[in-house]
């Protein structure tokens, strides 16, 4: 009697693949977004061939992304280029227009300052309460900014911060770059308990910039405060209170921007420091996406807490199936996740909406990538670059 | 008109701090005993009249004293940054957890019960108890340059701080729930600070 051996069905691993049915449509919307947009008219005054590469580069990465199921590597690729080619076109043309990167005092008062997203929480209610520009800029510059902003605000919700800001790649950058103990754990952790405390101080910042922005007509964060001023309009150091504005502003970048986000492998200024924060996390309670945990894979083993660069998924937002409203939609917390239980959901459902998050993000990060190598290809051409921002 | 658009500001922007510094004890004072609708209207609106007279009485004797003092005087400068630092001292030290006693020390937790009784005393002890929006008010109506403009600062003031306590008082304080909480405490102390460097320039400086 030969008695039968059950063989052992190989178990699948889990995985956030998109299936051939389903990319064709993403993939679709995100090339036709991007071939509109760069054909555009403002858009054209570019090399053509840079629109026909991004039109490809927005084929291959929505593409990989979906047949792959892993965001992070692309997504990483595309927001650190946005940072690093920002830069160099924001420095180029400050050196140009303004004849320096350091920011005078007679220059504001010239020439006046590139405006900034980041400025918008607190510019805005003097400007629409009375009327009151307090940024050295144009009133329009400081709208269309905002316009810009809001629009993919409500699109994305917070995937702004992950997928398109030219300044959060800085802390992204060295976030990523932080060596790791044993377990994957960062050399330096934050206890939970402190974050539930520290999340709430881009809030508390941002309320006290409003104040003062309506009380005093001071944009004191841009003045005095902002560690991204490190790398962008650094102050030119002539009288004693500006030292005191380069003290502040370099131990702040190196902690927010550098040196603590290497060590703990958290994006210090994006989690805790950014005035634009609230906005963002409040505007993107109306974008149509969400990251949802699926309770039934999940197996609560706090992987995705321990990767999440913004500590926005904790172990109590992950027992209630989500994340806390201030999740970029990086991507870290699914490409990582053993169970393949985190996933781009539409708002109000359990709907899946990986493509239509993928398609896009990348659409529009590669826009607005693309503007930036547009503008290099012109300085190339021509050795001439607009000023920035409103400048 | 200046005057009463920058009061009016002042008011609408450091309101949040009013809530902070005296709804604790405005709310179970307007919660005792049970009325409808209407009757906590006429409650809240006594206790308005009250915080109002007091602000115009105590605008019209600041701005008085300001004008014997020359605005624009040394002194008078030195006055508001003294004025800034007991700001700073007085909302750091009730940030810090030291809370309610010395932030709203005269008036708001101090109360005998009785005055509850009487929402017009109530609300006219309010108005004079030295929280940090009332400190900073008092800085700039010190500058003001008479008593009717010191007055009607303070009218300005009271219009923009009531507009934020007084919808808030039938909902109880936003104080109740924790984020706010936070919020507004790392906004005091961010205020604190800023008080302070201010407070110190215009004393050392003036
Ligand atoms: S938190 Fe601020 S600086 Fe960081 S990515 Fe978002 S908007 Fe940009
Ligand atoms: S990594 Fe995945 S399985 Fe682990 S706790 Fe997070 S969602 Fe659950
Ligand atoms: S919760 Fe996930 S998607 Fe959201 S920010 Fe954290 S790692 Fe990124």
């Amino acid at each position: 009697m030969s008695e039968e051996v059950a063989t052992p069905v190989a178990k699948r691993p889990p995985s956030l693949r998109t299936p051939w049915r389903w990319t064709v449509l993403p993939v679709l919307v995100s090339v036709a977004l991007v071939s509109f947009l760069v054909a555009a008219p403002q858009a054209q005054r570019g090399n053509p061939l840079i629109g026909v590469a991004f039109v490809a580069l927005a084929l291959g990465v929505t593409v990989y992304i979906l047949r792959s199921g892993r965001v992070e590597n692309a997504r990483l690729l595309i927001f650190l280029s946005t940072g690093l080619l920002f830069t160099a076109v924001f420095e180029i043309s400050n050196t140009i227009n303004r004849g320096s990167i350091l920011l005078s005092e007679q220059q504001l008062a010239t020439v006046g300052a590139p405006i900034c997203p980041v400025t918008i929480g607190f510019v805005l209610p003097p400007l629409l309460l009375n009327g009151q520009m307090i940024f050295p800029t144009t009133v329009q510059a400081a709208l269309s900014i905002t316009v810009m902003w809001v629009g993919f605000g409500l699109l994305l919700g917070r995937g702004w911060c992950s997928w398109m800001c030219f300044f959060g790649p800085m802390d992204q950058f060295f976030s990523r770059l932080g060596p790791t103990r044993r377990g994957g754990r960062p050399l330096v952790e934050i206890p939970e308990r402190w974050h539930r405390q520290l999340r709430w101080l881009p809030y508390g910042l941002l309320l006290f910039l409003i104040l003062v922005a309506l009380v005093a007509l001071e944009p004191i964060f841009c003045a005095w405060l902002c560690p991204l001023r490190l790398a962008y309009d650094p102050p030119a150091v002539t009288r004693t209170v500006e030292w005191l504005t380069v003290i502040v502003i370099v131990t702040l970048g190196m902690g927010l921007l550098v040196i603590g986000p290497f060590l703990t492998k958290r994006r210090l200024f994006c989690t805790y420091g950014c005035p634009l924060l609230p906005l963002n996390s409040i505007v993107g309670l109306l974008s149509p996406f969400r990251v949802k945990v699926d309770r039934e894979k999940c197996k609560d083993c706090g992987i995705c807490a321990r990767v999440c660069p913004n500590s926005a998924i904790t172990p109590a937002t992950v027992a209630k199936g989500g994340t806390a409203m201030e999740c970029t939609r990086c991507g870290t917390c699914m490409d990582r996740c053993p169970q393949k239980a985190i996933d781009y959901r539409l708002i109000g459902s359990n709907a899946r909406a990986r493509g239509a998050f993928i398609a896009l993000a990348v659409a529009f990060s590669l826009l607005l990538l693309s503007s930036y190598v547009n503008g290099l290809e012109i300085y190339w051409q021509t050795g001439t670059m607009p000023p920035m921002g409103g400048a | 008109m200046h005057l009463l658009w920058q009061g009016l500001l002042l008011g609408l922007s450091t309101g949040l701090f009013c809530l902070g510094a005296c709804a604790p004890a405005l709310v179970p004072a307007l919660l005792v005993g049970q009325r409808g609708w209407r009757g906590s209207a006429a409650v809240v609106a006594q206790v308005a009249g009250g915080r109002l007279l007091a602000y115009l009485i105590f605008g019209a004797a600041v701005g008085a004293l300001g004008t014997a003092l020359d605005p624009g005087s040394q002194a008078l400068r030195r006055l508001g940054g003294v004025a800034m630092l007991l700001l700073a001292l007085v909302l750091a030290a009730h940030l810090a957890g030291l809370g309610p006693r010395v932030a709203t020390l005269p008036v708001c937790r101090l109360l005998p019960a009785r005055v509850f009784r009487a929402p017009w005393a109530f609300g006219f002890l309010t108005g004079l108890s030295v929280c940090p929006p009332f400190l900073l008010a008092l800085a700039t109506a010190l500058g003001a340059g008479g008593p009717l403009e010191g007055a009607l600062f303070f009218a300005a003031f009271f219009a923009g701080t009531a507009l934020y306590l007084l919808p808030l008082v039938p909902l109880g304080a936003l104080g109740r729930w924790e984020a706010p909480r936070l919020v507004g405490r790392i906004a005091g102390m961010l205020a604190a600070g800023l008080f302070a460097v201010l407070g110190l320039g215009q004393v050392l400086l003036a």
